[in-house]
């Protein structure tokens, strides 16, 4: 039973890590876009994306908010609930932004999931390639683009 | 190939899409056959994936081989398709106390004695549980402990502790993996603790090993921690082995801990001697 | 925040020197003065108080070179499988834990409204005496 897959190959080794020391339960890599580098924890493409999707466009409210109080941009964001919890952040990287959302049981905690999202956001700096310089994105290559990624996410 | 598993395995052969898949895998794994166990429950599983006993049977198998990561997605996968399942909710149980979660295993354990009043194991359980929450209530003086059911598993682990005072009751060396392999721990009321009390510790000694590394401060070589009515002496035995002693309240901290530094000389040596 | 010299207590987090604690102060300088008292503790080279749950600082009083963070994250995780351990052996709400390394040692106490009073200490540490400060202050410090 596969529970990490990746898009982007240099993304495995720093994720594999993260899970393990933050005990997370599901762990999305993203861009801005919303388009999936790489997860841990998802069974379903279609869980997969809806998550992505809500994880990027919380980021892009949060960040536009941000401009409207006069901040750069907010550090990472944390949702409490009954029986999980989401932490939602941004990482520089050679290779662009990203985006990951970390959501996680009773198990562990915040504090910890805090602490080690630090290394792992180190990490991916450290092993992301340098970004290619890319043409404008066309809708249907979004589309070709976001299905090419669930494929190889759940390729069985 | 004993009986059982040879009728089994007729059956399953005869016709594959048979749900006696589970049957044979719960028997597999009972005999300490977990690989092939595990062949079988994932085979049975491609045909019914829905099948809740299934998952059950497969979380079991993979909780026995120490992956508690796949063992929570099984249970959590029957679950999903049966809210209800005992066994699955027993499962889940197990796993949130053995992280350390009482909160969430009192609330699975609850659901499940919703389910199923009768449930002796499941009574039993809760209790530990919420004693870790809530003030204990005044221990039975040891001497008064009844033993009122045999102790046969504590019966045939080795005797490494021969000699010392309470060498079954409050001495427990177990493996990495939450396994006992010597010693005993028992309740107040005579009762063998020993397999919850080491599925409890295996994680204390990861994150034992964890803080002291992060934190800088080299090996970790005991945990001291004084409750209400013991004090407990943890630690690490060798490679990976890990050792508990429990004292009663009385007994100064200081004396504990000698103690244990003299039960953990003993357990090395016995350890050393099996080859580990 | 500066490290304190042999006697002295340190610059608290507020950046004010620390008080007594008189009736009437906040809960906030009851935390503070509480952490104050254990940091005077020879070999203590931190102090903090952690929400239990979160694994997140709440006050602290740390020397150069302590990660705050990690000491809370990781004191609370091991606090928390302490007991459960404890539960399962029978023993009851656990009032302390020590655990003891090649380096120093940590020190747990929990609270009430599910804090954690946490000290890292290096080898040298009094831990009778840590340990008396930080249940007097788990026991002491809020109602």
């Amino acid at each position: 039973m596969r529970t990490t897959s990746v898009v982007e190959a240099w993304t495995e080794a720093p994720l594999v890590h993260y899970v393990g020391q933050a005990s997370a339960r599901l762990v999305v890599i993203m861009t801005p876009s919303g388009q999936v580098l790489a997860q841990h924890g998802f069974a379903r493409a279609v869980d997969l994306m809806a998550a992505s999707a809500l994880g990027a466009a919380i980021m892009a409210s949060s960040g536009a908010l941000a401009q409207q109080i006069g901040e750069r941009a907010f550090g990472a964001l944390f949702h409490a609930g009954q029986h999980h919890g989401i932490h939602l952040a941004q990482v520089s990287t050679p290779r662009g932004t990203l985006i990951v959302l970390t959501v996680f049981g009773r198990e562990t905690s915040i504090g910890l999931v805090e602490l080690f999202f630090e290394e792992f956001a180190a990490e991916l700096k450290k092993a992301a390639p340098v970004e290619q310089v890319k043409g404008p994105v066309l809708a249907k290559d979004f589309e070709a683009d976001l299905n090419r990624s669930l494929t190889s996410l759940f390729r069985r | 190939m004993p009986d059982d598993i040879r009728s089994l395995s007729d059956a399953l052969a005869r016709d594959p899409r048979s749900l006696v898949y589970v049957d044979l895998a719960e028997a597999l794994r009972r005999r300490g056959q977990r690989e092939e166990a595990l062949q079988v429950a994932l085979q049975g599983l491609t045909r019914h994936p829905m099948h809740a006993d299934g998952h059950d049977c497969l979380a079991r198998i993979y909780a026995d081989l120490g992956d508690l990561e796949r063992a929570r997605l099984a249970w959590s996968k029957a679950l999903e398709i049966v809210p209800d399942h005992l066994g699955s909710l027993r499962g889940v149980a197990f796993l949130l106390f053995r992280q350390g979660d009482l909160r969430a295993a009192e609330s699975a354990l609850m659901k499940l004695l919703a389910r199923s009043p009768g449930d002796d194991g499941a009574q039993r359980a809760l209790a530990v549980v919420r004693a870790g929450g809530a003030p204990a209530a005044e221990p039975a003086p040891r001497a008064a402990r009844r033993r009122t059911e045999p102790r046969i598993l504590a019966a045939l682990r080795p005797e490494v502790f021969h000699g010392f005072d309470r060498a079954t009751d409050d001495i427990l060396l177990l493996d990495q993996r939450g396994l006992v392999l010597a010693g005993g721990l028992t309740e107040a009321d005579g009762k063998d603790a020993s397999e919850l009390a080491a599925a409890a510790l295996a994680g204390v000694s990861g994150e034992a090993a964890r803080t002291a590394e992060y934190l800088g401060l080299g090996s970790w070589s005991a945990i001291v921690a004084e409750a209400e009515s013991s004090n407990l002496v943890v630690a690490p035995v060798g490679d990976g082995a890990l050792l508990l002693v429990r004292r009663d309240r009385s007994i100064a901290v200081g004396l504990a801990l000698r103690f244990a530094e003299r039960a953990r000389g003993i357990a090395l040596a016995w350890l050393q001697g099996q080859g580990a | 925040m500066s490290a304190p010299d042999r006697g002295q207590p340190a610059v608290g987090a507020s950046g004010a020197p620390p008080a007594r604690s008189p009736a009437g102060t906040s809960v906030s300088e009851q935390l503070q003065h509480a952490l104050d008292r254990i940091s005077r503790v020879r070999g203590v080279r931190g102090s903090m108080w952690v929400a239990a749950e979160d694994g997140i600082p709440v006050a602290q009083l740390l020397m150069e070179g302590v990660k705050g963070k990690a000491v809370a994250a990781l004191a609370a995780s091991l606090a928390r499988k302490v007991s459960g351990a404890a539960a399962a052996t029978g023993s009851g709400r656990v009032r302390f834990v020590q655990m003891e390394a090649a380096g120093g040692t940590l020190l747990v106490a929990p609270a009430a409204q599910d804090l954690l009073i946490v000290a890292l200490a290096d080898s040298r540490v009094n831990v009778g005496l840590a340990r008396l400060e930080m249940i007097r202050a788990a026991e002491a410090a809020l109602p």
